[in-house]
């Protein structure tokens, strides 16, 4: 009996651990399931010959527990509320209690980490969010997947709260289905103390002086994209040669690289483990909050930028309070009390003089506009992914 | 267990609900991932389902051998160092400990799982990164002048797959240590065996079901890892299980991720039939079944 | 004779609790010596600190006159028979018997030679590939003894191995390896709680009693004429009376009174001196009764039958005397007895057992 047990405890375990992979996010789900699932049913197999000398009482408690716990994840409709999926840490403390006050209705939000998050509950259908905040990428597969409803513009008033270069982007030309919510860049955040003289350009991530105190995100886009900028090409190249070119550059950086890293670069820089870190401005931003000697550079050969808009699903139940919502945020009172709470730059010209003193003068969340002349924003590039990936594939492989 | 006995026991597997859905939950995504990874990506991601066999092909080409090269050795030396560290380990509970402290020493061996995975891991990078606390220290210490290289190389990889995977070693190894007759080393010794080769010749063999269990319980999580090799190891050499994430999350070829993951299931799948009957030669001798 | 195994003032604890009780015993070069005892009594321990598994608190084993009392098991030529057998499962009958032969690294021929000669000893040729699993209980016994036999030991030490064979091929088995034993002159120590088993086999038997050697001697001697109290109810005495030595009778005789008040006289009187008190002991099966008395007895006395208990070659009969003492004889089954019946019964001077306290 112990023995079962104890083989008991061990598929526990090991579902447990797996479970612990299970992010929100379903590219990571995917991945958890695809990954795991090779384990797993090994795992079954395995236990084939233990399971069986098993009660049958614990299969069937077993199956019952996952089956309650499976049943108490499917979120379930409440008529009178306004239902968001929205990026963790994306809103302020007061966004929700001030509107909920103002309409009488309630507010509930679930948050995702992915992109493909959104995708994954869209296309299931079972979800009924009002809101949803898909970057700038997926607008475009949205919308060709006839997910998203058009908006209704006589409803957005504060629409002209937009700096109308925030608008009418190529994911969405004419705005028909997407406002902007915030906006970021891609540069990187470095150390003004441990590096020294005029830091304008991706080339001193390629400076051997700084060997193992320079991360990359783990994101091969953005990977190429700074190669790719630094050799004045387009980041959404899709000429061979250019790859091949930017793949070089990236095979040269690699032995200089710490590690590659897009989830905590910025303590990286904070700690002084690294010095020079390729990553997003709203990170870059919160560690130059708390040491004065970070600094954040939007690279002279240019970089990229991305949106995160906000989008009413085609079947959402609550369309008017959706676009109520939308119209909310983009008065320049909240807009401003967003920027002040998340540390992300904001499309909403209006809000700005509201925000607070030292947000505003941060380079890395208001950058200077002439700065944001080389900015790209990164497409689905078709096929070329593929030549993307096996360059990549090539450069991780070493 | 009688072959005979072991037969008849996998046709009641089919027939008990718990096995039946562990079925039916892991094999359906198989079944899936196989259908998929024949058909090709859409130009902007998603899936086209053109048939055909490229994305095994590609699945093929060098810069993928390098990674299978690299992921196997990494998951055989994870599992080789957890055999030698959690075989001392399982041999003092299971023989040498007090019975009273026997499950306290177990429940140790798992306490670490009361915690999520990832924030352990964590915690491991503020020990070993270039400012963290073990270089601060050898640091101050005047032990190095330079902070060491401990975290983003492929030994802090294989350090967290080991800590990882720890626990699924010494599991299994006790509960074949525990069932051990001692009264062979005895007779092994009377017959004039030093207790090393009473080791070697009698409590090896004899143990021999849990190691092949606690292998295939470590070695096959090891070989699809991608957390530790991602936040150790910096992703900087990776394994076969961040191509995969990446092919899912960043690339979104999903064909493709299938297909490699596919092709890995297959691996595993013959390496555990093959350790399958191997235990099921040794345990034909003396009835164990873990 | 040389001493094979030697024990001096050998004592063993666990947990305060004395297992074996300074025990001194010297086994002679091919002698079989058997450890008989009930259950519990510390014969398995004993073996143990012979072969080596288990150390004394106090004294020293000698074997071969050197002292091994620290010694390691496999640092001592002596092998043991298991009481279960411990036969390797995952090995065959084969490299089970050739086990201690790869150990000391001897030549693949050798090993081959000396396995055969093995199995042939055992009667087991061609059962060399099986596993321990394919055996039967005998089979594996003498696979074991086999095993231990294949090391050439100087000492085989056998503990229980007949226990888990039924009772016709435990018999077998006995003649067998007394066989064995004499062919090849080697010291046995055998551990049994079977007196019969112990009379059969053993040169000389040493009655083991709460960790204590009770009495070492001859299968005669200890049948004959056993020390202790203990040793007779171990070896089948069943008539005991308490008896007070009054003095001599004629003919050398000693006479003593019985707390029920019956006179019994008896050859020898042991260590006991007019006065003394001393266990006296009968054996049942040289109790007569009736007719089966030819002649008068020096101990004679009239009595009931109370019971018959009817065992096929012997019948077992209780009689009860006047004083109300019960005595119990054993003869020959013959037709015609009945209980109820008023006898005779009596038993010789030269039967009667003066026995010391345990
Ligand atoms: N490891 C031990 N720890 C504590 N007590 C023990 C241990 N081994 C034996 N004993 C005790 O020592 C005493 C003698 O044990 P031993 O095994 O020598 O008996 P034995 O004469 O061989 O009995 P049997 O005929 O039943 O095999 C028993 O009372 C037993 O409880
Ligand atoms: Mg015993």
């Amino acid at each position: 009996m112990r023995h079962k047990i104890l083989a008991f405890i061990l598929v526990c375990l090991v579902v447990a651990r797996r479970l612990d992979f299970a992010s929100p996010g379903l590219a990571a789900t995917i991945a958890w399931i695809v990954v795991g699932a090779f384990a797993c049913v090994v795992g079954a197999l395995v236990l084939a010959r233990i399971l069986v000398r098993v009660p049958r009482w614990v299969g069937v408690c077993l199956c019952a527990l996952v089956l309650i716990l499976g049943a108490k994840s499917v979120p379930h409709r409440q008529e009178s509320k306004l239902n968001l999926y929205i990026w963790s840490a994306y809103l302020a403390p007061d966004t929700l209690p001030e509107f909920e006050k103002r309409h009488g209705v309630k507010v509930s939000f679930d948050t995702y980490d992915s992109n493909e998050a959104i995708l994954a509950k869209l296309q299931a259908g079972n979800v009924d969010y009002d809101l949803v905040v898909p970057s700038d990428y997926m607008v475009e597969i949205l919308i060709r997947e006839n997910l998203l409803a058009e908006l209704d513009k006589g409803a957005l008033k504060n629409l002209k709260n937009i700096d109308p270069a925030f608008l009418d982007k190529p994911y969405d030309p004419g705005n028909r289905y997407s406002v902007p919510y915030f906006w970021g860049t891609t540069g990187f955040g470095y150390r003004k103390d441990k590096v020294p003289g005029v830091i304008d350009s991706w080339k001193v991530l390629w400076d051997p002086k700084y060997r193992d105190r320079i991360t990359m995100l783990d994101d091969m886009r953005e990977n190429f994209s700074a190669a790719l900028h630094s050799l004045g090409y387009s980041s959404n190249t899709t000429s061979t040669a250019e790859i091949q070119q930017a793949k070089e550059l990236l095979m040269k950086q690699k032995p200089l690289l710490k590690s590659y890293n897009s989830g905590n670069f910025h303590e990286m820089l904070l700690s002084g483990d690294a010095w020079l870190v390729q990553g997003f401005n709203g990170q870059v931003a919160k560690a130059m909050k708390e040491n004065p000697n970070i600094g954040y550079c939007l690279p002279k050969e240019g970089c990229t930028i991305s949106f995160d808009n906000l989008c009413i699903p085609r079947n959402a139940p609550h369309r008017e309070l959706a676009l109520l919502f939308m119209d909310y945020v983009m008065e320049a009172e909240v807009a401003a009390k967003l920027v002040n709470a998340c540390y992300y730059s904001t499309p909403n010209r209006e809000c700005v003089p509201q925000v607070s003193a030292h947000i505003r003068e941060n380079s890395a969340i208001f950058p200077a506009r002439e700065n944001l002349a080389h900015t790209e924003l990164i497409h689905d590039v078709g096929r070329a992914v593929e030549a993307y990936d096996a360059a990549w594939t090539e450069i991780k492989s070493r | 267990m009688s072959q005979r006995h072991s037969r008849s026991s996998w046709k009641a597997a089919l027939l008990d609900p718990a096995l039946g859905w562990l079925l039916a939950f892991f094999l359906a995504p198989i079944a899936v991932m196989l259908v998929i990874s024949f058909a090709r990506r859409g130009t902007y991601g998603g899936i086209e389902w053109v048939f055909g066999v490229g994305n095994y092909v590609r699945a093929l080409a060098p810069d993928y051998l390098t990674i299978y090269v690299r992921t196997v050795l990494m998951a055989a030396a994870t599992t080789l160092i957890c055999l030698v560290m959690a075989y001392p380990a399982a041999y003092y509970i299971a023989l040498k400990a007090d019975p009273k402290w026997r499950s306290f020493y177990l429940l140790l061996a798992v306490v670490p799982f009361w915690t999520s995975f990832l924030i352990r891991t964590y915690a491991w990078i503020l020990l070993l990164r270039t400012e963290g606390l073990i270089n601060t220290m050898l640091v101050g210490m005047g032990l190095v002048s330079e902070p060491l290289k401990l975290l983003y190389c492929d030994s802090a990889v294989l350090m967290g797959l080991v800590y990882g995977e720890l626990p699924f070693m010494i599991l299994p190894l006790y509960s074949a240590l525990s069932r051990l007759d001692t009264g062979l080393l005895e007779a092994a010794e009377d017959l004039g065996a030093s207790p090393a080769q009473a080791f070697w010749t009698v409590t090896v063999p004899l143990t021999l079901p849990g190691i092949i269990v606690g292998t295939v319980f470590v070695f096959i999580p090891s070989l699809g890892a991608f957390v530790t090799p991602d936040l150790l190891g910096g992703s900087k050499s990776i394994m076969i299980g961040n191509r995969v994430q990446d092919l899912f999350a960043s690339v979104r070829d999903q064909p493709f991720g299938a297909a490699i993951s596919f092709l890995l299931t297959l691996i595993v799948l013959t390496m555990l039939v093959g350790a399958m009957r191997v235990k099921g030669r040794t345990d034909s001798l003396h009835g164990s079944t873990i | 004779m040389t001493a094979s195994v030697e024990l001096a003032g050998v004592s063993k604890r666990y947990q305060d609790q004395l297992i074996t009780d300074s025990i001194d015993l010297v086994v002679a070069k091919g002698e079989f010596l058997t450890l008989l005892g009930p259950s519990g009594c510390g014969k398995t321990t004993t073996l143990r600190m012979i072969g080596g598994f288990e150390v004394p608190d106090e004294g020293t084993v000698r074997i071969n006159g050197e002292d091994v009392t620290s010694l390691a098991p496999y640092q001592r030529r002596v092998n043991t028979v298991f009481q279960h057998y411990a036969l390797f499962p995952h090995l065959t009958v084969f490299e089970n018997i050739a086990y201690g032969l790869r150990r000391k690294g001897a030549a693949a021929e050798r090993i081959r030679e000396k396995v055969a000669r093995g199995l042939d000893l055992i009667q087991m040729r061609g059962m060399e590939k099986k596993l321990p699993a394919q055996l039967s209980g005998g089979q594996k016994q003498r696979v074991a003894m086999a095993r231990a036999l294949a090391c050439d030991p100087e000492v085989l030490l056998l503990d229980e191995p007949m226990s888990a064979l039924d009772v016709k091929l435990r018999k077998e088995m006995q003649v067998e390896l007394k066989h064995l034993q004499r062919e090849l002159g080697l010291t046995f120590i055998f551990v049994t709680h079977d007196q019969e088993e112990a009379l059969v086999m053993s040169d000389r038997i040493a009655v083991m009693n709460r960790g204590r050697l009770e009495h070492v001697g001859s299968a005669e001697e200890v049948y004959e004429r056993p020390r202790t109290e203990f040793v007779a109810d171990f070896l089948g005495v069943k008539n005991f009376f308490r008896g007070r030595l009054e003095g001599v009778a004629g003919e050398g005789r000693h006479r003593w009174l019985t707390e029920s008040g019956l006179t019994i006289l008896s050859d020898t009187a042991g260590s006991a001196r007019p006065g003394d008190t001393r266990q006296l002991g009968v054996r049942p099966e040289k109790v007569y009764c009736g007719e089966e008395m030819s002649r008068p007895m020096s101990n004679q006395f009239a009595g009931t039958v109370d019971d018959l208990l009817y065992t096929g070659p012997t019948t077992s009969r209780r009689v009860t005397l006047a004083g109300g003492t019960a005595l119990e004889a054993l003869s020959p089954s013959r037709p015609g007895a009945l209980a109820g019946s008023e006898v005779q019964v009596g038993f010789d001077s030269k039967n009667v057992l003066v026995l010391e306290a345990s």
